[in-house]
């Protein structure tokens, strides 16, 4: 009885003792993210200006911007701009394997891979946008080299202008993405790769049968960061480059949050603002969804 | 007579302690003043010069001087258009500047929740002498609430125009200037004809269409009228029955389409310096622009106000302008007549003639004179002085903040052929209607 007594007791301790090491984080939780989010929806049904007009609108901010002009062209900017990840993630991992295969000069090939990152979002989104301005130096070189005809204005529309923002991603992104696979195959024991020289497997093989299956978890990672980046981060670039225009033909489900709030025109459509956003966590939640099972199907298959 | 000893102590002690209250020394009174770091009181080059040199902070320690105990702290809003948002924000939290640089029209009429009533505040003397209160007035109505003060100096629309190039396209538009759209295209074509570009223009580098805002706005209010614009952007007539407007949709395309245009005038965004460097022959402008421009080009710079889209139209002679800024005061201001006190002293003779030492801008003031300012009569600043009591207020400003973005952001299309003048007109009115 006294056995059972102090054994409930320690039990009771125990289960406090848990309760109280999550407390903290579950309270930074709640108030740094589920309130938000909370109030973000709530506030998504309302027409609220940011100043007194909270009037319940029930879902007319949703059907509003759905039916809007603006929701199909930044929609289809949102996704194409998603291309970004596959290419960072593939030009990373090659990148991985030549450094972590220690080829001539990898230290500098390091750091210069990874200096795009220590240069803020906005600076690198000035400098593409000086660099493939209609008089830049791009269309200086094309012209150069006879290429005048290809001397084009890369943001006056949709396609080019946002083939340029992925080019800049990418460029940004790769040394991050180079960092994580390379952390990543450093767990792989290296008798692992010592065993496939000895069977007789050439360099290519090795990295498609070996590396990348042990690196299915590194990838997903990598590809779950960069995507829900993609969809919740580019408002620098953007900005700098070509600040969501011509029109909306390169705003994002991001930059229209912005507009709706704080553009110009001074219309401060928190309301809307708020659905985009409640829009935008459901599209990331989705893809991530889907991302982490095709990646569990993946892990079976390794 | 023990019991009256006391209170009667008691007494004297409470009166000697209000009487010492009093006589003592005033109580220091901070007023915090938001100002626009361009377009407005302080010019585009004076942010080079240090801050104590700027005229307005002169003007701010001749106030201090002024009224002992009082003083003012400037903070600069570098960001316009985000000074609309941040002093709306600051009054929702009741914690916004005593005065702000804002501008006039719906940008403030869109915040009267927390912008002082100024009717029963503003000196007669400062409603008969100074121009533009109709910019301030809630809905631009005569009998409408005053929101703020008119901004000391006025901004008028105009386009400014090298010379030189001009001549070399064999003509003078000092002698004779394009009067009629038809006589503009024209003289369009023969500046394309030698080689240079006739408009330089960045029509979205900063979200706004600059040609339609400052010079094609005219041409449209012309044909509309500013009260069948606000009419349209309340919901109560369609753009899209706005003939007038699509035909200077149709121009605005025209001109692109013709190569009147600069070809990258929708990503582009150093049109005003590749202006001063003789690159192009126009750039559309305003005031706070010209004295930069002289530098520049010296006197090769013209100035040319926008032509008539049809001479028999009733409203001639005029073009975009007026107070595009202005001074309100918040809500949630201690010291509302101070306040007042002094944005009227900014708004004084005095001072619009100790601002014009500085900056130069047409004034807001009709007991100012050219010869008060000391411009030569043919002067640019003189010429678009003469504009200063006859523009046609901004017809961007008369645009609903839902209908405004559609304006602003998306008319650069209908330019380059992205969007049809129909299009754009049928997304202008599933915007309008909410004021």
């Amino acid at each position: 009885m006294a056995a059972d007594s102090i054994a409930g007791r320690r039990s009771r301790i125990k289960r406090r003792e848990i309760l109280l090491s999550l407390l903290p984080i579950a309270v930074i939780l709640l108030v740094f993210r589920v309130y938000p989010i909370a109030l973000a929806l709530g506030r998504s049904f309302t027409n609220w200006d940011g100043l007194f007009r909270h009037d319940w609108v029930g879902i007319a901010n949703y059907v509003n911007f759905v039916k809007s002009g603006q929701f199909w062209t930044v929609l289809r900017n949102t996704l194409i701009l998603l291309i970004n990840v596959p290419l960072q993630v593939f030009i990373g991992i090659v990148v991985a394997l030549l450094l972590y295969e220690k080829v001539a000069g990898w230290r500098i090939y390091r750091a210069v891979v990874y200096t795009p990152q220590i240069i803020s979002a906005v600076i690198i989104g000035f400098l593409f946008k000086i660099f493939f301005g209609y008089e830049g130096p791009f269309n200086a070189v094309l012209k150069a080299v006879g290429l005048g005809s290809m001397a084009i204005e890369w943001f006056g529309n949709n396609f080019t202008a946002l083939g340029v923002i992925v080019f800049s991603i990418v460029w940004f992104s790769i040394g991050w993405q180079a960092i994580v696979i390379l952390g990543g195959l450093s767990a792989i024991p290296p008798s692992v790769f010592e065993a496939a020289i000895i069977d007789g497997a050439r360099y290519w093989q090795r990295a498609f049968l070996i590396v990348i299956p042990m690196l299915v978890r590194v990838i997903e990672f990598a590809v779950i960061a960069s995507g829900v980046w993609t969809l919740t981060q580019l408002f620098p670039f953007l900005f700098a480059m070509t600040k969501g225009g011509p029109g909306y033909e390169t705003s994002t489900l991001d930059y229209m949050i912005y507009l709706k709030s704080f553009g110009i025109g001074f219309s401060s459509d928190y309301g809307t603002a708020s659905a985009i956003a409640v829009m935008l966590l459901v599209l990331v939640l989705a893809l991530t969804v889907i991302e982490m099972r095709l990646a569990n199907r993946a892990d079976d298959w390794g | 007579m023990r019991r009256f000893t006391i209170p009667l102590l008691l007494g004297v002690v409470l009166l000697a302690t209000l009487a010492l209250v009093a006589c003592g020394p005033k109580q220091a009174v901070k007023l915090t003043v938001w100002m626009n770091g361009a377009d407005s009181l302080i010019g585009p080059t004076e942010q080079q010069k240090p801050q104590e040199q700027w005229y307005i902070s002169q003007a701010f320690k001749r106030f201090e001087k002024a009224n002992p105990g009082v003083t003012i702290e400037l903070v600069v809003q570098a960001d316009q258009n985000a000074a609309h948002t941040n002093f709306k924000t600051a009054g929702l939290a009741g914690n916004a500047p005593d005065v702000a640089n804002l501008w006039t029209g719906q940008p403030i009429f869109g915040m009267k929740e927390v912008i002082l009533p100024l009717d029963k505040l503003v000196p007669a003397d400062d409603l008969k002498k100074i121009v533009g209160w109709e910019s301030v007035r809630d809905g631009f109505k005569p009998d409408g609430t005053i929101l703020g003060y008119p901004a000391a100096q006025n901004q008028i629309c105009f386009m400014m125009y090298n010379k030189a190039i001009v001549k070399k396209a064999g003509m003078d538009w000092e002698a004779n200037p394009p009067k009629t759209i038809q006589e503009f295209d024209e003289a369009l074509g023969k500046i394309k004809a030698i080689g240079v570009t006739p408009i330089l223009v960045d029509e979205a580098a900063q979200s706004v269409c600059w040609w339609l805002a400052w010079v094609a706005d005219y041409w449209w209010t012309q044909q509309t009228t500013n009260e069948g614009i606000l009419a349209e952007t309340y919901g109560e007539k369609k753009f899209a029955d706005d003939k007038g407007f699509l035909a200077v949709l149709n121009h605005y395309r025209s001109l692109y389409t013709k190569g009147y245009f600069r070809k990258d005038m929708a990503t582009s965004n150093d049109s005003f310096t590749q202006f001063l460097n003789g690159k192009g022959a126009i750039w559309p402008s305003v005031t706070s622009f010209l004295a930069d421009a002289e530098k520049a080009l010296g006197p090769d710079l013209g100035v040319l106000m926008p032509p008539s889209w049809d001479p028999s139209l009733t409203l001639q002679n005029s073009t975009i302008g007026g107070p595009g800024q202005s001074f309100v005061v918040a809500k949630n201001t201690k010291y509302p007549q101070l306040a007042v006190k002094l944005i009227s002293f900014l708004n004084s003779r005095a001072e619009v003639l100790e601002a014009e030492k500085i900056n130069r801008w047409p004034v807001v003031r009709t007991d100012i004179t050219p010869a008060d300012m000391g411009w030569a009569a043919d002067s640019n600043i003189a010429k678009i002085q003469k504009y200063s009591t006859i523009y046609n207020y901004w017809v961007d400003n008369l645009l609903t903040p839902d209908v405004a973005n559609v304006f602003y952001i998306q008319a650069v299309l209908v330019a380059t052929g992205k969007m049809t003048p129909q299009a754009f007109v049928a997304e202008m009115d599933k915007n309008a209607g909410r004021k």
